[in-house]
């Protein structure tokens, strides 16, 4: 999943946002996904909400934490998830066994 | 003829150790000559072994013509042995390719031996690239299986399980059916099925191994019985799945989080990107990103090129500014780390498409980072006397010639005129001028920022420390009354309060002014008892015995005890403020003596120190005032021998005396709070700074280095984030001590 504030909220990026507008998007999505029924995804709108709540947060966001958070293994995860269950041939097996060892 | 030595003689012990060390011809020709010196059974076993070991070695190196040649002279000892030493013949037979004698070995073994080779032959036919040397009643099961794989490739799953009907249950490749009856409930979704037909294999069957990936990623209770393969099997099936970018992309993980340069995982990421633009051209930015973050933590200037080679330009930073502006901020490069942000704002007015209001709030922010970085190198001297502090002095100012160099004040300045409502900035804006003597300017800015912006609650606050240090205790009053109003709880507030409180009582009542004193008196009766309940009632005392109240003056002085310090030092001071006779001064004065030469608590001393503060920040000064300085300084420090001192108390002694580093009492001070409570690290830290200001031009002893990192252990794992503030002096210590430093500066980049 994206740390990318702006996506999670479903804000636009490239223009003048105010305060009040990422305040108003915000209650819309905790009342969607209320942390009782829906605690990692309140905490990771929480958490975005958070990076984007002032002007002076979106552009201290904008210059220093825009792509901060990223890791390897996030974008390993999603390349794996984005794979549909594969049709593998026996070579295909093969391959990604290499040897196989005993198990 | 000689005789033969005892260490010249084959043993047991020489064939087992060269066997620990791997060399398994030696140990085969040990075991060979034991066999003829001394046979026996455990002789044999011990022969048999070395030359499985050494045959295994051939295996391993493909050297088959010289396994084959071992297997014919195991043999007669695997008969000896029993059937499962024919059935090690017989894999063994399998690895040299032998296959007409692991036939023959098949036919003479019984089950389940016999079974077990069957199924291993049939496993390497499987394997086997072309036709293999099949047995005739064996062909048409392997035609089976082969016909319905390749109808599973070609999509055209029922014909694959009518073809798969062929193989019958003795068949030897019964496991190879069961195997692709999964697989193709696999490809059909049916994850139920597959895993059902997987869970009967036999795990020491290839069937078994090659699924493994497959169900590692379905059955999540199956992959944790496997925990030593878990990360195996998972990046197996991750090659299955992405064609091999999340194999490729799992490579880059330990390079990119190792030591040691960037440069191999920009060719790791160079080799795939062209596949994994293509699959998944969304994430190509997001792995730019973790590069960018790599490289500002640990990158070198050659890295910049090989990210633009690799993935173009940073779509918020195309010349690499910022990120060499913050690299150069890390290494302390205060003069290129300004140029490059400079060169950064430029890039952002100019050519930034960033939506109009973050951008200038953007470049407001760089601006504050500046006059941090400003700030930062030219600060002001640690061992400044609180109780008089210079204002700082830029070079610019001092040198006419010098270049001259924007102040914080400037760039703050610049940081406002982006965002003119910005809080921080403006509150830093009156701190920093404040320091650069600029007082008058702090003052005027406060209140037009105030009028503009009356809830600025930092603004307000860094105006009323201002003000009180301006000896503008009454426009102090104003500001901290309106911060308590929206902070009703903050302690510190209320402290800063109630000290206020009491300037502007004391000014009141040495000036007459009783009505104003009475009215303020009963409005913040309720804080000054709370938070300095001592000089409250001195300050009563001072102001019935200025009204003539001699019956109330004389209530309040019974509740005063001139046998503490803070009391008795509070009679001194009154008596000086309000021109006693000299008859009581000198009585205060004794009286005050006397309570230091009692050696006062930690708690005591810690409170007149508080008190002497408070008049001399309100201007108070008479002679003898400075003596008096010097002989609350010399209790601080002797307060460290309190038996009931906390540790709390300790670092408040340390803070009172900072300016003392020299003196022989303060380092014993650090040194006795520092065994005392061995977990602090600003003791440690004292000592270190009290031995280098007393001994500027020494070697430093092994112990002062030792201390010094153990202050920075105990910093790196306390939790405690005012200990975290000590470890930009510990690291510039470290790299003070470290005679070795600039070398080591000028070899990072070949390291």
């Amino acid at each position: 999943m994206t740390h990318d504030p702006y996506i999670l909220l479903g804000l636009p990026s490239h223009e003048d946002l105010t305060d009040e507008q990422v305040r108003q998007r915000y209650l819309q999505l905790i009342r969607e996904f209320p942390p009782e029924q829906q605690p990692a995804r309140f905490a990771a709108i929480r958490a975005a909400y958070e990076k984007i709540r002032t002007l002076h947060a979106r552009a201290k966001y904008r210059l220093f934490g825009a792509g901060a958070d990223e890791t390897l293994d996030q974008i390993i995860e999603e390349v794996d998830r984005a794979a549909a269950r594969p049709r593998p041939t026996l070579a295909h097996l093969f391959e990604a066994i290499e040897t196989p060892k005993k198990l | 003829m000689a005789k033969k030595r005892l260490t010249d003689m084959p043993s047991a012990k020489a064939v087992k150790q060269y066997l620990a060390q791997n060399k398994f011809d030696l140990a085969a020709e040990e075991a060979r000559k034991l066999m003829g010196f001394a046979p026996g059974a455990a002789t044999a076993e011990l022969l048999r072994e070395a030359l499985f070991a050494l045959a295994g070695s051939y295996a391993d190196r493909k050297q088959f013509a010289d396994l084959n040649r071992l297997a014919r002279e195991i043999e007669p000892h695997c008969r000896a042995a029993g059937a499962e030493s024919i059935l090690a013949l017989g894999r063994l037979l399998l690895r040299g390719t032998q296959i007409g004698e692991v036939n023959r070995l098949i036919g003479e073994l019984g089950d389940p031996e016999a079974l077990t080779l069957r199924g291993e032959l049939a496993d390497y036919f499987i394997r086997a690239k072309h036709s293999p040397p099949l047995p005739d009643e064996w062909k048409p099961a392997y035609g089976a299986f082969q016909k319905a794989l390749q109808l599973y490739g070609a999509e055209r799953d029922d014909e694959a399980r009518v073809a798969l009907n062929d193989i019958g249950l003795g068949s030897p490749f019964l496991e190879w059916k069961i195997w692709l009856r999964g697989l193709l409930a696999w490809g059909a979704q049916d994850v139920g099925r597959a895993l059902e037909n997987w869970s009967r294999l036999n795990p020491k069957r290839l069937p078994y191994q090659l699924m493994a990936p497959l169900r590692a990623h379905a059955d999540a209770s199956w992959l944790l019985d496997q925990p030593a393969l878990r990360d195996r099997l998972l990046q197996q099936y991750a090659r299955l799945g992405s064609g091999g970018l999340g194999g490729q992309l799992r490579e880059l993980r330990p390079q990119l989080a190792g030591r040691t340069g960037l440069a191999k995982s920009f060719k790791t990421a160079e080799a795939f990107l062209p596949r994994f633009q293509a699959a998944h051209p969304a994430l190509v930015p997001r792995l730019a990103d973790v590069f960018y973050h790599t490289m500002q933590r640990r990158g070198e200037p050659a890295d910049l090129e090989r990210f633009s080679k690799v993935f173009g330009r940073m779509p918020d930073d195309p010349s690499f500014d910022k990120l060499s502006a913050i690299s150069f901020e890390q290494a302390d490069e205060a003069e290129r780390a300004l140029a490059l942000w400079q060169r950064h704002i430029d890039w952002l007015q100019v050519e930034a498409k960033w939506p109009p209001l973050l951008k200038r709030q953007a470049i407001a922010i760089i601006f504050r980072t500046m006059a941090g970085i400003v700030g930062r190198f030219d600060d002001l001297d640690p061992d400044d006397d609180p109780f008089d502090r210079p204002a700082k002095k830029t070079k610019s100012k001092t040198s006419g010639a010098a270049k001259v160099r924007p102040t914080p004040v400037d760039y703050l300045v610049r940081a406002l005129e982006f965002a003119p409502d910005w809080e921080i900035a403006a509150a830093e804006l009156m701190e920093a001028s404040v320091d650069f003597d600029r007082v008058v300017e702090a003052c005027a800015f406060a209140e037009q920022f105030l009028a503009a912006n009356p809830n600025a609650i930092a603004v307000s606050r860094a105006y009323a420390d201002i003000l009180m240090l301006k000896f503008d205790h009454a426009g102090a009053l104003i500001q901290l009354q309106r911060l308590r109003k929206a902070n009703p709880f903050d302690a510190g507030i209320r402290n800063t309060l109630a000290e206020c409180v009491l300037h502007c009582l004391y000014l009141f009542v040495r000036d007459a002014d009783f009505e104003n004193a009475q009215n303020l008196y009963e409005g913040e009766r309720e804080l000054l008892l709370s938070e300095s309940p001592t000089m409250t009632t001195h300050w009563l005392y001072a102001l019935y015995k200025k009204r003539k109240q001699t019956a109330e003056a004389e209530a309040e002085f019974r509740k005063i005890a001139p046998t503490k310090p803070l009391d008795a030092f509070l009679l001194v001071a009154n008596a000086h403020l309000f021109k006693a006779k000299p008859a009581e001064k000198s009585a205060a004065t004794k009286a005050y003596k006397a309570t230091l030469a009692e050696s006062p608590s930690a708690a005591d001393t810690l409170l007149l120190f508080d008190g002497y503060a408070f008049f001399k920040l309100g201007g108070l000064d008479f002679t003898g005032m400075k003596t008096m300085h010097g002989g609350i300084v010399t209790a601080t420090l002797n307060a460290g021998g309190d038996p009931k001192l906390t540790e709390h108390q300790g670092a408040l002694l340390i803070a009172n005396t900072s300016g003392q580093t020299t003196m022989p009492k303060f380092e014993k001070l650090a040194q006795t709070l520092g065994k005392r409570f061995p977990k602090n690290p600003i003791f440690k830290l004292c000592v270190v700074e009290t031995w280098l200001a007393k001994n500027p031009e020494k070697r430093v002893p092994f112990k002062i280095v030792q201390l010094l990192r153990q202050a920075k252990n105990l910093v790196r794992d306390s939790a405690d984030p005012k200990y975290k503030l000590l470890e930009t002096r510990i690291d510039e210590l470290t790299e003070e001590l470290d005679p070795y430093a600039d070398m080591r500066r000028l070899f990072d980049g070949f390291l």
